[in-house]
C-alpha cells in the first residue's frame, strides 16, 4: 500500500487528475515523485521440493490471494491496494505504461451503450450491481520496434512496347535501406485471448510514459508470461509489407511492377520492450464458463463476447413469428411443394451456419485464434499469416466434423429431395414432410444458439483466478 | 308538354339501353331460369348448391340420383354444376368452359363439370377458394381422364362421376391437411423469425476486428532508401502486330 506522507491512507493512482490522490485528506502527488523499494511483504518458504512465496498486506497482514503473474492486486480483507515489487522489479520490469485514461463512469457509459444492441443478452448484464464490477488491469504488451539497415533487392519487372512486340523485362531493383517500424504492440498475457486484444487496439503512443510502479496503486496489474519471441515472425512480417507497400508507391518505381515481396525487406533487428496498456475488465460468469467485455482504458473502445439467452431468444423470435405469420396467411398459404422446398432451403441456410460455427470452434479449441494462449505455446504451433493480413487461419473439417453438425439439416434436405421426386397424390404427405422438417431445424437453431454461446465464452479459470476486490471482499 | 316529351325520351332510352344489355347477355337470364329449374340440392349451412343442367337427357333420374350423391359433399366448399351442351361453337374449348361456367354459376366459389356433345369432351372448370385446390393443371388432368373414359364406354355417367368424385376427394384432403398447413406456416414463420434473430445476433454482436490500416496508422514508421540499381535480368518478347489490336 501507498501511504499518504499527510495522513496514512492509501495513494491511488486518479485517472482525472492522473496524480497519485489519497481519498482521505486529498493530498495529491506526482506519481514518479513517490518512490517506494518495498509495498506487499514477501517471504519465501521452502517447503521439500516446493517453493512457496507468500506476499502478504503491508496495511492488515493479511495473506494476498494472487497467481505468477499478478503485479498489483488488492487486499482480500482490507482492500487495500497492494503492488507485488518484485514482479516488476529487474528483469520483469516494464519499460513503459500508458496510464488509464478513462474512468470506471466513462466506461459504464461506455458499456451500457454497447448493450443497447445486445437484445438478447442475459438480463444478469445489465444490471446496476454486475456493472459495477467492472476492474481495471494494466495488461502486459510487448512492443517491437523493428529495423531494417543495409542493402535490400527486390524483384521486378517493367513492360513496354516494340514496335510489334510487347516486351516484359525482369530485373532486380537494389539500393541501401533504412526503415524502421516502431510501437508494434501485441498481448505479452496468455489468459488475454487475442481476438479480445485486437479488437481494442490501437493503444496510442503518444501517451506512453515511463514505467514507475505508483502508477499501479489502485488497479490490477499482470506480468507477461509469453515470451518475445513468439511474435517476432509477425513483425518481421509486418515490416516486409509495409515496405514492400511503401516502395510499390515510390515514383522511381513507378514504372515497373513489382514482383512477389522479397525477403529483403525483412528487418535485421528487431528490439522489444515490455509495456503495461490499460484495460477494463468486464466478466460474466455461467456456470463453468466466462465471458469478457472489455475496453480500451486510453481510447475506450469497447468489444466484448456477449452470450445469447436462449429464453429471451425464444420469446424474441415468438414475437417477430406472430407477424411473419399473418404475412403468410394474408399472402395465401404456400402450396405444399412450395412449402417443402422452402424447409428444404432452410434446412440448408441451417447446415451453413452450422459449419461455419464449427470450423470457429475447431480454431478456438485448436488456439489457433489465439496466439499469445499457454496451449498455443505448448503445442508449438505457427500461425499461418497471408502478407498484411491479421486473420485467423482456416481450420479443415473432417467428414466426421461436419456430419456432426448437420445431420438433422442432412435429413431435411434428403426428405424434401425424396417428397419432390416422388410427388405424392396427397398434399397431406407434403405438409407432413415440411412439418418434421421444420421441427427438426427448430432443434438445430437452438443447437446453433449453443455453440454461439460457446464460441462467446471460455472456460474457467481465466482471470476468474483473481483473489481480492477493491472493497476487501 | 315539354317536359313530358323529355321524360318519354329518358323512359325510352333506358328501355332500349334494358333491352340491349339483355340481348347482349341472353345466356345469364336464361341460366337463371335453368339454375332455378335444375337445383337438386342446396346445403343449408352454405347455402351452396349442386345443380344439374342436363338440357340433351343423357342423364337417366337414377343417374342424376346417383350423380347428386356425389356432388352433395362438394357443397360445403363450393357451387358444384353438371352441364350439358350441344357444341362449343366457335370458341376454344377452354374459353366456353370458362364463358359457361360463369354463365353457370353465381357463387364465390364453384366447379363446373361441362360436356360437349358435339366433340365428346368434358371440362372441368374451377373457380375462387376450389381454384385453389385444383389448379388448371389438375382441372386438365381430370378433363383428359374423364374425357377417356367417355369415350372407352359411351356412358353418360361414368365422366362426371369420375370427375365430381375426384373433385370431391381432392376438397376433402385439403380440408384434412388443412390443420396441418397451419402448422406449417406457424412453423415457418418460427423458423425463419429464429434464424432472422441469429443473423441479427451475429451482426449486433460480432467483435469489430481493428483494421490493418487503423493498427498501422498508429506504428511510427519511415524509410529511406538510397540510389536504386538495377540490375537486369532477362526478357520476354510476344510478337503482336498493331494491325492486330
Amino acid at each position: 500500500m501507498y501511504e499518504c506522507p499527510n495522513c496514512n491512507a492509501n495513494l491511488k493512482f486518479d485517472i482525472k487528475t492522473q496524480m497519485l490522490l489519497c481519498d482521505r485528506c486529498d493530498t495529491k502527488m506526482d506519481p514518479y515523485a513517490f518512490q517506494k523499494e518495498q509495498d506487499a511483504e514477501e517471504q519465501t518458504i521452502q517447503e521439500g521440493d516446493y517453493e512457496i512465496t507468500v506476499f502478504t498486506c503491508p496495511q492488515c497482514g493479511g495473506q494476498l490471494v494472487s497467481d505468477d503473474t499478478t503485479a498489483a492486486t488488492f487486499c482480500s480483507f482490507c482492500g487495500s491496494s497492494t503492488i507485488l515489487q518484485s514482479r516488476v522489479s529487474n528483469l520483469r520490469r516494464p519499460r513503459y505504461i500508458i496510464p488509464f485514461q478513462k474512468t470506471k463512469e466513462d466506461c459504464r457509459d461506455i458499456y451500457r451503450k454497447m448493450m443497447k444492441h445486445a437484445w438478447y443478452a442475459p438480463g444478469q448484464m445489465r444490471e446496476e450491481a454486475h456493472i459495477s464490477r467492472m476492474r481495471s488491469i494494466y495488461m502486459p504488451y510487448w512492443v517491437y520496434t523493428a529495423a531494417k539497415y543495409g542493402r535490400a533487392r527486390q524483384s521486378a519487372s517493367q513492360y513496354v512496347r516494340n514496335v510489334n512486340y510487347d516486351v516484359t523485362m525482369y530485373s532486380w531493383l537494389q539500393g541501401h535501406v533504412k526503415a524502421e517500424c516502431k510501437w508494434l504492440a501485441f498481448d505479452a498475457s496468455s489468459s488475454f485471448s487475442d481476438r479480445l486484444s485486437n479488437a481494442i487496439a490501437p493503444f496510442v503512443w503518444l501517451d506512453i510514459k515511463r514505467f514507475t510502479p505508483s502508477y499501479l496503486s489502485g488497479f490490477y496489474a499482470d506480468v507477461d508470461d509469453v515470451p518475445p519471441e513468439l511474435y517476432e515472425s509477425d513483425v518481421s512480417d509486418i515490416m516486409q509489407y509495409e515496405l514492400y507497400k511503401r516502395f510499390a508507391k515510390e515514383p522511381i518505381f513507378e514504372k515497373y511492377t513489382l514482383g512477389d515481396m522479397s525477403d529483403d525487406l525483412r528487418p535485421n533487428e528487431i528490439y522489444k520492450e515490455l509495456a503495461l496498456f490499460p484495460v477494463w475488465f468486464l466478466t460474466y460468469r455461467d456456470k463453468d464458463r466466462v465471458s469478457y467485455v472489455v475496453i480500451n482504458g486510453q481510447t475506450g473502445k469497447a468489444a466484448g463476447d456477449i452470450p445469447v439467452d436462449v429464453n429471451r431468444y425464444f420469446m424474441g423470435s415468438v414475437l417477430l413469428a406472430l407477424p411473419l405469420f399473418g404475412l403468410l396467411s394474408l399472402a395465401g398459404n404456400l402450396q405444399p411443394a412450395v412449402m417443402l422446398v422452402t424447409a428444404g432451403v432452410l434446412a440448408g441456410i441451417c447446415a451453413f451456419f452450422s459449419v461455419k460455427q464449427q470450423k470457429q470452434l475447431r480454431a478456438k479449441e485448436d488456439y489457433k485464434d489465439d496466439k499469445g494462449s499457454g496451449r498455443y505455446l505448448d503445442i508449438g504451433v505457427r500461425r499461418e499469416r497471408k502478407p498484411g493480413k491479421f486473420a485467423v487461419p482456416a481450420v479443415p473439417l473432417t467428414v466426421g466434423d461436419v456430419l456432426a453438425v448437420t445431420w438433422k439439416s442432412a435429413i431435411g434436405i434428403l426428405a424434401a429431395i425424396l417428397i419432390m421426386v416422388c410427388q405424392p397424390a396427397l398434399a397431406f404427405y407434403y405438409y407432413a414432410a415440411a412439418a418434421a422438417i421444420l421441427m427438426l431445424m427448430g432443434w438445430d437453431v437452438m443447437e446453433i444458439i449453443g455453440r454461439h454461446n460457446l464460441l462467446a465464452s471460455r472456460p474457467l479459470p481465466q482471470f476468474e483466478r483473481r483473489g481480492g476486490e477493491e472493497d476487501g471482499r | 308538354m315539354m317536359g313530358n316529351k323529355i321524360g318519354m325520351t329518358i323512359l325510352l332510352a333506358v328501355l332500349l339501353c334494358g333491352l340491349t344489355v339483355q340481348a347482349a347477355e341472353p345466356g345469364s337470364m336464361q341460366a337463371e331460369a335453368a339454375q332455378t329449374e335444375n337445383v337438386f340440392y342446396t346445403n343449408p349451412s352454405t347455402g351452396y348448391q349442386a345443380i344439374i343442367m342436363d338440357e340433351r337427357n343423357t342423364l337417366s333420374e337414377e343417374d342424376k340420383e346417383e350423380l347428386l350423391q356425389i356432388m352433395e359433399p362438394i357443397t360445403r366448399y363450393g357451387q358444384a354444376v353438371y352441364k350439358t351442351v350441344t357444341s362449343s361453337g366457335t370458341f376454344g374449348a377452354n374459353k366456353y368452359a370458362e364463358i359457361q361456367y360463369g354463365a353457370s354459376i353465381s357463387a364465390d366459389s364453384g366447379v363446373l363439370v361441362l360436356l360437349d356433345l358435339g366433340s365428346g369432351t368434358f371440362k372441368v372448370r374451377c373457380g375462387g377458394k376450389m381454384e385453389r385446390i385444383i389448379d388448371k393443371k389438375l382441372a386438365k388432368t381430370i378433363s383428359t381422364s374423364a374425357t377417356n373414359a367417355f369415350a372407352q364406354n359411351g356412358q353418360a355417367i361414368t365422366p362426371p362421376k369420375y370427375a365430381f368424385e375426384q373433385v370431391s376427394a381432392r376438397v376433402e384432403q385439403a380440408r384434412k391437411a388443412l390443420p396441418v398447413k397451419y402448422a406449417c406456416n406457424a412453423m415457418l414463420a418460427l423458423i425463419i423469425a429464429m434464424l432472422i434473430n441469429f443473423v441479427l445476433v451475429e451482426r449486433l454482436s460480432q467483435m469489430q476486428k481493428t483494421s490493418e490500416q487503423e493498427l498501422m496508422d498508429n506504428v511510427i514508421g519511415y524509410s529511406r532508401h538510397g540510389e536504386v540499381l538495377i540490375e537486369y535480368l532477362t526478357r520476354t518478347e510476344t510478337y503482336h502486330p498493331r494491325s492486330k489490336r
